[in-house]
Formats: C-alpha cells, sequence, structure tokens
C-alpha cells in the first residue's frame, strides 16, 4: 500500500467518524485539494451530501466554517466585504470638533490641506471594513474551510468575482490594497448544475462529480445516520430506493430522503417493508404527486425485489 | 518531463476533453503526489482536475481505461509493456508493483503474479523494438487513416527492414531454407507488431484532425446538399456553436441592479436624522426582457432547417430566457412545452412525428399564429419565422404578419433557400419582405451563428 493510499484510507475513516461516509474518489479529490491547495467543485444531483462534505471536512479539521450561499443578485458587498456606512459616517459627525483644533494656527486654505493630507485615509482603514464569508474565510487565524453553496444560482459577475480569491487566495480591495490569507482555506464550492460555469472557474478547481451511492455505500451511510434500524430493514430499504431511481421520475430521491424515511419507518416500529406501508410513508420519499402515482402502481414489482434474498 | 502523462492529456484532447495548460500542470502535480502505482487512486485523482463536467467524467473513464489498460497484440498479457518500452525511465516506478497487484480489482489482467516482468518473451521484443522505431518516426503525429502506409513505410525503414529482407534472399540462395524460415517468420512478425501499433496510434488520436475537418465543412454546407451521414452530426455540433455564443453574449446580459443615488428619496428619509445621510437609497434600473417567438415550416421542403433553429434556440435558451416555439404544416402549434419535457432530440422527433406531414399553407399557419400570440405580442417581442415564403400558391397570409410588424419590435424571416431563387416559382418571399423587418439568408450553418449572433447583440 502506497503512502497516498494510506493517506486516502485515514481521511475515509476521519471522515466516517464524523458520520460521512465517503467513496474512495470523494476522498481522493480532498486529499488532492489538501495537497495542491486547490478549490473543489462538486456537482451532483439534490441531496447526495454535497453540503454535508464540507460541513463534516470542518468538523474533521477542527477548522470554523464559513458558509456562502449564492442566491441571484449576490454581489462583492454581500459576499466579500463593504465598508461601515454609518460608523464612517457616525465618526465625521463626532470629530467635526476636531477638525478645528487640527486646523488651529494654520493661515491659508493651502496650509490648511497640507495639514490634512499629513493624516492616512482612516475613514477608509481595515477598521471600517465590514468582513463577509469570503473576507473571513481569508481572514481565519489559523485555516478554514469555505463552502459557497450553489454557486450556479449566483451571476456570471460574480464568477469572474471568485477567480481571484479561488486563484491566489488573495482580495484586491480599491482602498487598502491585496490582501493575502494568512492561512489558504480550504474552498469548497457545490453546484446543482442549473447552469453551465465559466471555464475560467472550472480551471482553478478540482471538479468532483458524485453520484447517487451504490447500494453498498448507501446502506453504510444509513447505518451511520440512522444505526437503530434493523439490518434486514436497512437492506431491504437501500434496495426499494435503488429500484425506485430506475424509473423515470420529475425527482429522484437522495440520499437525504433515504435517511428521513429510514427515520419514518423506525419511528413506525416496522422490521420489514410491506405494502401498506410503502404506500403510505412514500410521500416521505417522494415529492411529487406525478412521481408517487407513477411509482404506486409498480410497488408490488419493487417490494418483491427488495425483500428477496438476492 | 513525464512523458506518458503529456501523452495521456494528447490522448484526452484528441477525445474532444479541452484541456488547459494549467490543468495539465495540475495533473503533473497530482501524479507527483499520487504515483503510477495505484490505477484506481490515479484514476480519481486525475479526474478531478482533467475532467470538468459530467459528460467528462464519462468520457475521462473510457480514455484512461483504453490508455492504461488496454493490452496491444493478441498474446501479450501485461499490460505495462507499450508504456515500458516507451518510456524507459518511468521501469523503475512501474516494475514494483507487477508483483504487487495493488489496487487489480479493476477487473484488467493487471500483473503477471511474482517475477512477471521477468520472462519477457521474444514477441515482447519485437514489439518493444517496434515502439522505439515508432518513437523515432514520430508516429504519435499521424492524423488520417490514409497515412497508414507512409508510417508503415518509415517504421519498416527504421527497422532497417531492407537489410532483413536482403538478408533472407542470400540465405535461401545459399539454399539454408531452415534458416531462412525463421528469418522470415520474425519479419512477418514484425510487420504484424507495427500494422498493430499504428492502428492503436490511430485509435488514440481519435482522427481529431479528420473530425475537425469535417465539422468546418458541415458548417459551410447547405443543409439540402448535405448527406444524411453528416446531418447525424449537426445537433452535437450545433449546441458546441450555440455555447460558444451564449458565453459570448452572456457577460453583458446583466447590467448592475444597483443605479444610481436617489438624492430625493435619500433626503427625504434622512430628515430624521438632521439630513445626514445614514441611509441611502438607490434608483433601480429595470431591464426590459425580449420576449422571442420563433415560428418554423416543417414541412417537407424545409423542415430541415427548422429542426436547426429549432436546436439552435433551444441551446440558447440560457441566454434566450422567453422563448416560445410554434411550428406549422396547416395550422401553427405551440411546442414549447415538448422541449422542456423531453431532451431538445428526442423532442425534434416527437414534433416531426405529430405535426410534420403535408405542405405548407402560409395563409392558415400566419393567422393562426397571430390569434394565439396576439395579446402577448409588445414593443418588448421579437418573431423570428423561418420558411421558404412558397405557399403553393394558396392564401399568404400577409395581414396577418403585418399585424405582427406593427406590433411587435423585431420581425425576422429567415429563408433558407439562396438569394438567387428568390421570388421565382410560388416563392411569395417579396410580399413577406414588406411586411418584416429584415429577411435573411441562412443557407449554412455559419450563417444561421452569425444571425443569431447579431441578434443577440440587438437584444441585450
Amino acid at each position: 500500500m502506497t503512502d497516498a493510499r494510506k493517506d486516502i484510507e485515514q481521511l475515509i475513516a476521519k471522515l466516517a467518524e464524523q458520520g460521512y461516509i465517503a467513496s474512495s474518489a470523494i476522498a481522493t479529490t480532498l486529499y488532492i485539494a489538501q495537497q495542491l491547495e486547490r478549490p473543489i467543485l462538486i456537482e451532483g444531483p439534490p441531496g447526495v451530501g454535497k453540503t454535508e462534505l464540507a460541513n463534516a471536512t470542518a468538523a474533521m479539521l477542527a477548522k470554523p466554517l464559513f458558509r456562502l450561499q449564492c442566491y441571484e443578485g449576490l454581489d462583492e458587498s454581500k459576499a466579500l466585504y463593504d465598508w461601515k456606512y454609518s460608523k464612517q459616517l457616525l465618526y465625521v459627525q463626532v470629530l467635526k470638533e476636531q477638525l478645528h483644533d487640527i486646523l488651529d494656527g494654520t493661515d491659508g486654505l493651502a496650509n490648511a490641506v497640507e495639514r490634512l493630507h499629513n493624516f492616512d485615509d482612516i475613514f477608509y482603514s481595515e477598521r471600517f471594513l465590514e468582513p463577509r464569508p469570503l473576507l473571513k474565510a481569508l481572514q481565519s487565524d489559523d485555516g478554514a474551510v469555505l463552502l459557497i453553496d450553489e454557486i450556479d444560482k449566483a451571476d456570471y459577475e460574480f464568477e469572474s468575482l471568485l477567480l481571484e480569491i479561488l486563484a491566489d487566495f488573495s482580495v484586491t480591495l480599491p482602498e487598502i490594497g491585496t490582501l493575502r490569507a494568512r492561512h489558504k482555506p480550504l474552498v469548497i464550492l457545490t453546484s446543482n448544475n442549473t447552469r453551465d460555469l465559466s471555464d475560467a472557474l472550472k480551471r482553478r478547481c478540482l471538479h468532483l462529480y458524485i453520484p447517487f451511492p451504490e447500494a453498498k455505500l448507501e446502506s453504510r451511510i444509513v447505518h451511520s445516520r440512522v444505526p437503530a434500524v434493523p439490518d434486514e430493514l436497512r437492506r431491504q430499504l437501500v434496495n426499494f430506493v435503488h429500484g425506485v431511481r430506475e424509473l423515470d421520475l420529475k425527482k429522484q430521491p437522495a440520499i437525504s430522503e433515504t435517511i428521513d424515511w429510514a427515520r419514518s419507518l423506525l419511528l413506525l416500529h416496522c422490521d420489514s417493508l410491506s405494502r401498506e406501508l410503502v404506500e403510505d410513508t412514500l410521500n416521505v420519499l417522494l415529492k411529487y404527486e406525478e412521481d408517487i402515482n407513477m411509482v404506486s402502481p409498480e410497488l408490488h414489482g419493487l417490494i418483491k425485489r427488495a425483500t428477496s434474498n438476492l | 518531463m513525464d512523458e506518458t502523462l503529456l501523452q495521456f492529456i494528447r490522448h484526452l484532447r484528441n477525445n474532444g476533453l479541452a484541456i488547459s495548460t494549467a490543468e495539465t500542470l495540475d495533473a503533473m502535480r497530482v501524479v507527483a503526489t499520487l504515483g503510477y502505482s495505484d490505477p484506481g487512486l490515479l484514476r480519481d485523482g486525475l479526474a478531478s482536475c482533467l475532467a470538468k463536467t459530467v459528460d467528462d467524467h464519462s468520457h475521462f473513464a473510457v480514455c484512461f481505461e483504453r490508455f492504461f489498460r488496454a493490452p496491444i497484440g493478441e498474446n501479450i498479457t501485461d499490460n505495462n509493456t507499450k508504456d515500458e518500452a516507451e518510456n524507459t525511465d518511468l521501469d523503475d516506478t512501474k516494475n514494483p508493483n507487477e508483483g504487487d497487484g495493488a489496487g487489480g480489482g479493476e477487473g484488467a489482467g493487471n500483473g503477471q503474479g511474482s517475477g512477471g516482468s521477468g520472462s519477457i518473451g521474444q514477441r515482447d521484443n519485437t514489439l518493444s523494438e517496434v515502439i522505439r522505431a515508432a518513437a523515432e518516426v514520430g508516429l504519435e503525429n499521424i492524423k488520417f487513416r490514409t497515412q497508414r502506409g507512409v508510417y508503415r513505410r518509415k517504421i519498416l525503414n527504421a527497422l532497417n527492414d531492407e537489410q532483413k529482407v536482403s538478408n533472407i534472399q542470400q540465405l535461401q540462395d545459399a539454399g539454408e531454407i531452415e534458416q531462412a524460415l525463421i528469418l522470415r517468420q520474425l519479419r512477418d512478425r514484425q510487420i504484424a507488431a507495427v500494422k498493430d501499433v499504428i492502428d492503436r496510434q490511430l485509435l488514440l488520436n481519435n482522427d481529431a484532425a479528420g473530425k475537425q475537418l469535417r465539422d468546418d465543412t458541415i458548417k459551410d454546407t447547405s443543409l439540402s446538399a448535405m448527406e444524411h451521414y453528416h446531418r447525424e452530426r449537426l445537433p452535437p455540433l450545433i449546441r458546441k456553436l450555440a455555447k460558444k455564443l451564449a458565453s459570448r453574449h452572456r457577460q453583458r446580459h446583466k447590467r448592475a441592479r444597483r443605479g444610481k443615488l436617489d438624492l430625493g428619496k435619500t433626503l427625504r428619509r434622512n430628515i430624521a436624522y438632521g439630513g445626514i445621510p445614514f441611509h441611502r437609497f438607490w434608483k433601480t434600473t429595470r431591464k426590459d426582457k425580449s420576449d422571442i417567438f420563433v415560428l418554423c415550416d416543417i414541412s417537407g421542403s424545409v423542415s430541415a432547417w427548422s429542426r436547426v433553429l429549432l436546436l439552435f434556440v433551444q441551446a440558447l435558451s440560457d441566454v434566450l430566457p422567453n422563448t416560445r416555439s410554434f411550428v406549422f404544416c396547416g395550422q401553427s402549434i405551440e411546442v414549447s412545452d415538448l422541449f422542456k419535457q423531453y431532451p431538445a432530440d428526442e423532442a425534434m422527433a416527437i414534433i416531426q412525428q405529430r405535426h410534420g406531414l403535408g405542405g405548407s399553407d402560409y395563409g392558415l399557419a400566419l393567422n393562426s399564429f397571430w390569434n394565439q400570440i396576439e395579446d402577448k405580442l409588445n414593443r418588448r417581442s421579437c418573431v423570428i419565422i423561418l420558411g421558404d415564403g412558397r405557399g403553393n400558391g394558396g392564401d399568404t397570409g400577409i395581414d396577418a404578419l403585418r399585424n405582427i410588424y406593427h406590433r411587435a419590435r423585431l420581425v425576422l424571416w429567415f429563408n433558407p433557400e439562396s438569394h438567387y431563387s428568390w421570388n421565382t416559382g410560388d416563392s411569395e418571399i417579396r410580399r413577406y419582405q414588406s411586411a418584416s423587418h429584415y429577411v435573411a439568408e441562412c443557407g449554412s450553418l455559419r450563417k444561421l451563428e452569425r444571425l443569431l449572433d447579431q441578434l443577440l447583440s440587438l437584444l441585450q
């Protein structure tokens, strides 16, 4: 076993401690991201644990997590930094009196301006800077995990804004200059693929695609999240969900729904799937009326397949 | 420099993955971190920095398998032989793992057990000789299938084939038939190996140059003259062009939402603070979004073009958000929903099957089109009509078109016919010209791309 493989196995074990069951591909990408100090762009259907990976990683590294939820219209004053305008204004008002003292004894406008020049741009210093998640992550003292969630919902301009941060881990503020990260944060971007991201952004990131997991992996995930579910029921419900995913649905049930379903079945104290039970709880798994209508006639076959010992 | 990795990246590029220099550098660092010894690990690691979309990931998996696993020649079980011969400097990192077989669970015959690499037979020697010769003559530059003969000759020359032939001849002349037979067999084997190596290289290069040439030709060919075989390549090409257009126009798509300072409102709201502007208010800029209506003739004569335009418009949905598509032979029918439900190709097939029979009746089509969109049409609407304007002598529907013309911001008529055949026979395009802002000829894909490019600039 090579060193890299050992490290990655360790990573998987540590993530498992946080309740995140990672596949080898996920762990490899995470490992490389740490080694190369590159951001990770995670894509995949909703509910496969993209955001959860960031949470688990932050917990594993014992570093603070800064989360930036993207939406249409997000701009740098909400994502990066803003000036504490009210504070600036208040100081100006309070310090108005001070001006008289400072300018005392000068004669002529030129001299007064000259004396004022000796004072720096105090109102545009770091004291008046209101850091937002991106800047906070860069400024954190011993590293952080920065989660930029659903980047595909933000505008294209925002992507361009991110480029400098993702490539150099620095930000240029016109009034102050370039701020560099004290410790390079681990950056994780997630996308639901509602639109194509720009090539420039993709080039700077490692790309990780998380598909729906295989039955074995999903079973382990359910076990880690809802340990109280009996083994037999777990096997059956995971098989059932996998059967459902093969149908043409509007929204495929994701891992989070499998977990929810496992919890509901646990609440109902059942040890194996039965038709009535599934019918009654199908709305936990499927979120559209059409999907439920599509699955209902197939129930018999699906349950039979899920409960058979294959 | 890591020659294997560079070759692999070239192989990926030939298969249509766009890989930049920066990504190549990343890949090198990944390889330096992970090493070549664990194929599964290497695949996941390289995938994360070389494949940047979901599609790319599946392509990548296939390419990786082909490049690192594919055995050459029928009797050779050791997959690493080729790499070994090509990169003698990498032998040290590769050989130890053959016995190890780490990550070999992937199914390919990896490694020959302990001491496997020691038993390289004569056949492998032939092969490695051939590969070395191939590298000498620059086989990786082979582009077209037709070059096979040239490269075969070059490689054989590099292997001193003529000498061998004359040797065999000499032996035969001298009566040493058996010796000659052995030599002849060796030579035959060598020639077969050369053929294998060239075929494999062609496969790796994936005929990329040939494809590029074909794509360029397709863009300029008139669709009516295009072979059926080439039409199948159209949808991916259209998507590619649309992506280019979309990325060009997306930058200007949205203007700043925050406008200038609203002085009056700011002053009014800050009276409480003695006129000191603690709260600022901004004028918001409201941007008009254009609605686009596309009406396509899907009767026999121009159906191929309608297909192209509809696919194009669908692919542009990123930058053209409010698009409604209609098709007609007789009655105009809205098909926007079909495109939402099905993938574009499938939707086109359904449309063609449901509505696509008969000759075009422009009168009925334009009148029913007008009835359907009358209440939606305003100064922000843009109407694109695709048709050849040949109404088989029936009603032209010019009045309906004139109504649309007066109401809409822009009425464009795309005519797939060449400019010279307008107004000949039953073509009514001259009359339609009087009731639309612009009639354009869109004889080839490249012309259509240019038209849509101009349209997008206009709409911004």
